[in-house]
């Protein structure tokens, strides 16, 4: 049997997690990160006991752990099994979780612990239907995942990609079976241009793709707001401390502040940016121009209003310039006499940043748009999957790519974009070897 | 009826899924019975008179490596021996022979009267017969003769109420002019098989001295020709020419116009036809973009004028066929000495057969080749092969022979057969197999012979001489990993010239010969390294060298699935009992009754979560004994 992990603790904010991994390797795999402090071996360690150490991705230490050796037949799976328990917070423990992928483990499958301490006797059979129960929820829910992926941008792109390989692959598949004329479509540069740029998609998918981002970093928000709407205070009442000068002058915040903040359940890396308003003043104009360039990366918008003004023209000229970025207008200064809130297609929270409310209004609204994308209790597994057949994918591309500069003849080429295909076609559960025959005789005049 | 002759094994059939299944059923100690409705068309190619071509020819080397007939006798019958692909990676090169057609017959047929164990019996076959275990008891011809048998193999091609249509006339009948099989499809039915129509098609004959070959491409044999069979010696008949022809937008025109006057556009036709071969007037309607389509002239054989025109098949009516034809360059004055006709037939959807070939259900019942789903000569000898080994293991109890899809094309043929089904004429093609860069054809004496010597298909002394080739390769490969070649002016230059670095530090042989464009043959030559191999070891080591570490990698892809391939599935296993499977799964397992837990990851519908509650509820279901 492979050698499996997962993440075993819910998905969510808490104060430790626990990483456990199971099979042939897994004191192996867990020996590669693992540094003791008291220079204690995973593979030396006896079963029952565990020791306090550091893991590393190389020379970089990620978290303090509790390793924990299980020998079989004496764990919960009745194989080999290690237990790393870290510290709370998703980003150390998918972090724990990645290295384990690199160094071999695969993630675990629907109900697999359960599944396999079944296999191997640990469950007695009046609980092999709870086990059933177990895998087919386990499945239903990755089955949710993978559907709402599919709807979700990444999978739109995945699939985007996926459709550029299999073409590729049609091609190769109808030149390398017997065709008599070259097809252009694999002509020394388009070819070197198709992969590359499948390779670019990937490499940005895997290093910027939203959700996953949003998740890891957290989210990157711009305050925007015409000048003196109050965004220092907000960004005050947001960090808890005071990060921006405070001053009743318009125009005193010049630089771009960036701070990191948790609402609820989100991650947010907040901008505060220069008010914005035509000037002449040289120094505001540099502050203006880092404002927009802040809302270029941006997935959030908190729009501060000064509610006693009410919404402007400017504030309308501003909130175009957001496009199709996630929008709140925080109707700012509520304490004193203020406008009604406006009709508007973005969600209003009226405040008072000044009073220091409860952030839970802010947070309600945060859900109401992000929903649970990036909080990691609805999209943890599939994105723990996903980010590992991405890196998978692109490893195998980057390697067609490397041959092909090398020469290496089509059919080494070709088997490396196959893989590659495949492994993204996991995602959805398909095999493409079908798609690519199909595409054959769809594009190409076959046969003689 | 008392039977008028016993045997052990029937095969009803002799093309080339026919043959394979009785010369492999007789040399295994059956004594079997070939029946064919006419002795004069044993071992026919009533298409292409050709055998191998892409992908084909890997198959043509496998049934080679594992005893069949196939390899040695397309050697016999070539007339043009092209390595096909030579461009484009070796895992996809592929023999190609063009043969001799009447030879062709004429060798297999005097093979089949030579074997021992062997009868052949011209005789159309109407029913088969089995007692009320559903065990096969014999077969029964047309005139109510009964021959008992204890297993049959259906190799009926395209022969089964074979329908011929040329334009909107249909005629019953068989493949070049036999008379068809009209009996054997309602028996068939009786036994509850489910039969529905395929279509293929093939291009006129025309004459030798009406084509103008000045207008044409000629295409010869390689110089340095390559048999099929890994035990051939000697040299290969090689000096018969192609050529090629291009159709013109005149060409599309009359098609074009004449498209109503098709079996297939008109609706005549309702059987589905192959999609890697599709007729002249499906390429033109398809793709419409195309401003010509290749034709090939090949000879059909030495003693005859005969000669096909390869790419060109259609159904349109003969007024036609003459038309389009004239309107082709060099073909202003020809002469068509046969038509080109549609062909439909009964076959089955192989979902019901087992990976054995066997009918799921029915006890010593085999079906092979066209009748399968498939088409060519190729896929049809490799499965005729198969359920002759099986046919002959029910027969005297041995383990039946199953392929996997990692070990050769054949295992990966009848595995999408068995697993998948086919809607169109089955063709193989090296997109098929997953496992393609391991399946060089130069490698299936390796993966296969051992399995044809176990199977007693493959002489002591063939089996000897194999051995003492892998011991050969093996041992290179050993010194090639070993030897350090010192950077001298020479190999730098050698280097530079094929395009890759040169060497400034003492490297090992084995981490320059990776580099694509470095022969083997070169470097050793130009190191004065001599490791005593034939050409055949030379290549094969190279290519191992080259191959390896893309196969490593290929192969840990699918460590996991040949771990489900090790788990049974029961035969009576009930699916709609097993709590939580989604009923789409139940349904496709439950049509398809997957014989591994591979096969059935294989279908589509059934997600990971169903593989995993299979594996439960067989643990469990190990509890009760």
């Amino acid at each position: 049997m492979t050698t499996i992990a997962a993440i075993s603790t819910p998905p969510a904010q808490g104060g430790i997690a626990m990483i456990r991994v199971s099979g042939e390797n897994a004191i192996e795999i867990s020996e590669h990160m693992f540094c003791a402090y008291q220079n204690k071996k995973p593979s030396e360690m006896t079963g029952y006991t565990c020791a306090y150490g550091e893991i590393r991705d190389g020379t970089e230490r990620i978290d303090d752990v509790i390793l924990t050796v299980f020998r079989a037949p004496h764990s919960y799976t009745g194989e080999d099994t290690v237990e790393i328990t870290c510290h709370g917070g998703l980003y150390v423990s998918r972090r724990i979780l990645g290295l384990l992928y690199r160094s071999g483990a695969e993630p675990a499958g629907p109900g697999e612990f359960t599944k396999r301490a079944f296999l191997n006797g640990k469950l007695s059979l009046s609980q092999a239907e709870a086990v059933m129960d177990l895998i087919r929820a386990d499945g239903d829910a990755s089955l949710r995942q993978a559907n709402y992926a599919r709807e979700g941008r990444l999978g739109k792109q995945m699939q985007a990609i996926c459709a550029a390989l299999t073409d590729l692959l049609s091609a190769m598949t109808y030149w390398l079976d017997d065709a008599e004329e070259f097809p252009p479509e694999l002509s020394p540069e388009h070819l070197s241009a198709q992969i590359t740029k499948t390779a670019d998609k990937l490499h940005d998918m895997i290093t910027h793709y939203d959700d996953g981002r949003m998740l890891r970093e957290g989210i990157r928000t711009v305050l925007l707001g015409l000048p003196n709407a109050g965004k220092s205070t907000v960004m005050n009442w947001l960090c808890g401390a005071d990060k921006s000068i405070v001053t009743e002058y318009e125009g005193t915040t010049r630089d771009v502040i960036t701070e990191q903040v948790r609402i609820g359940d989100y991650t947010l890396l907040l901008s505060d940016t220069a008010g914005i308003r035509d000037t002449d003043n040289p120094i505001e104009t540099i502050g203006i121009a880092a404002a927009y360039k802040a809302l270029d990366d941006a997935d959030l918008v908190l729009y501060t209003v000064d509610a006693v003004r009410g919404l402007r023209d400017e504030d309308l000229e501003a909130l175009a310039r957001c496009g199709a970025r996630h929008v709140i207008i925080l109707w700012n200064k509520t304490d004193l006499p203020h406008e009604e809130l406006p009709e508007c297609r973005y969600p209003i929270v009226p405040i008072a940043a000044k009073s220091n409310p409860s952030l839970n209004v802010l947070a309600d609204a945060l859900h109401n748009i992000l929903g649970d994308t990036v909080t990691g209790t609805y999209i943890s597994a599939l994105n723990e999957r996903q980010q590992q057949i991405l890196v998978a994918a692109y490893e195998r591309i980057s390697q067609a790519q490397t041959m092909l500069i090398e020469g290496a003849p089509l059919d080494l080429i070709c088997s490396e974009l196959e893989i590659a295909a495949n492994k993204l076609a996991e995602i959805e559960g398909k095999q493409v070897t079908d798609d690519v025959i199909e595409g054959v005789f769809e594009k190409f005049c076959v046969g003689k | 009826m008392e039977p008028i002759r016993r045997f052990d094994v029937g095969v009803i059939g002799a093309g080339h899924a026919g043959i394979e299944a009785a010369l492999a059923s007789a040399k295994r100690g059956c004594k079997t019975a070939l029946f064919t409705i006419s002795l004069d068309q044993i071992g026919n190619m009533p298409c292409n008179p050709s055998i191998g071509g892409s992908a084909k020819g890997h198959l043509v080397r496998e049934i080679d490596a594992l005893g069949g007939i196939m390899g040695t006798a397309g050697d016999a019958c070539c007339i043009q021996m092209r390595m096909l692909n030579k461009s484009k990676g070796a895992s996809v090169h592929s023999p190609r022979a063009q043969a001799d057609r009447r030879l062709y017959h004429a060798y297999t047929k005097k093979i089949c009267e030579d074997t021992p164990n062997l009868e052949i019996i011209q005789t159309e076959i109407a029913d088969i017969c089995m007692d009320e275990s559903n065990r096969i008891t014999g077969v029964v011809n047309a005139f109510g003769a009964v021959f008992a048998c204890k297993a049959v193999i259906l190799c009926t091609g395209t022969f089964l109420k074979g329908m011929i249509y040329i334009g909107r006339h249909g005629e019953e009948g068989g493949p070049d002019a036999c008379l068809p099989a009209r009996r054997l499809s309602q028996s068939l039915a009786n036994a509850g098989i489910k039969l529905r129509r395929f279509k293929t098609g093939t291009p006129c004959r025309v004459h030798r001295r009406s084509i103008d070959y000045t207008k044409l491409q000629p295409q010869y044999g390689d110089e340095d020709p390559q048999p099929f069979s890994f035990a051939h010696s000697g040299q290969l008949r090689n000096d018969a020419v192609c050529y090629i022809a291009n159709t013109n937008e005149e060409t599309h025109r009359i098609i074009r116009e004449n498209i109503g006057e098709s079996p297939l556009y008109s609706k005549m036709i309702s059987g589905v036809g192959p999609r890697y071969c599709p007729s002249i007037e499906d390429k033109v309607i398809r793709f419409a973009e195309r401003e010509r389509h290749q034709i090939f002239v090949e000879p059909t054989g030495f003693d005859t004028e005969e000669m096909y025109l390869q790419g060109f098949s259609t159904s349109l009516p003969e007024y036609v066929q003459i038309q389009m034809l004239r309107s082709v360059s060099g073909f202003e004055h020809i002469e068509i000495m046969r038509s080109a006709y549609a062909i439909e037939y009964d076959c089955i959807n192989p979902i019901c057969l087992d990976h054995t070939l066997a009918f799921k259900g029915l006890h010593g019942l085999y079906a092979a080749g066209q009748f399968n789903g498939t088409s060519g000569y190729e896929e049809a000898a490799a499965q005729g092969l198969i359920a002759g080994i099986n046919a002959s293991a029910y027969i005297r109890g041995d383990t039946p022979i199953e392929l996997q899809r990692s070990s050769s094309y054949i295992g990966t043929l009848i595995d999408d057969l068995v697993t998948k089904g086919t809607d169109d004429p089955y063709r193989m093609m090296t997109a098929r197999s997953e496992y393609r860069l391991s399946l060089r054809h130069t490698t299936a004496d390796k993966r296969l012979t051992p399995i044809g010597y176990q199977y007693g298909l493959i002489s002591e002394e063939r089996y000897k001489n194999f051995q003492s080739k892998m011991e050969h390769i093996e041992s290179a490969v050993d010194q090639i990993r070993n030897i350090t070649l010192k950077p001298t002016d020479a190999l730098n230059e050698y280097l530079q010239n094929c395009g890759t670095s040169p060497i400034s530090q003492p490297q090992k042989l084995y981490a320059i010969l990776k580099r694509p464009q470095v022969k083997f043959h070169d470097i050793t030559s130009i190191c004065g390294i001599d490791l005593n191999l034939t050409k055949e070891e030379a290549d094969e080591a190279e290519l191992t060298v080259k191959y390896d570490e893309y196969i490593a990698r290929q192969n840990r892809q699918s460590e996991a699935l040949s771990e489900l391939e090790r788990i049974r599935l029961p035969e009576g296993l009930d699916y709609s009992q097993i709590h939580g499977m989604s009923s789409e799964a139940i349904e496709k397992l439950t049509r398809i009754r997957p014989s591994q837990l591979a096969q059935a990851s294989r279908i589509s519908g059934v997600s990971p979560a169903d593989i995993s509650l299979i594996m439960t509820y067989l643990k469990a279901g190990g509890y009760h004994g």
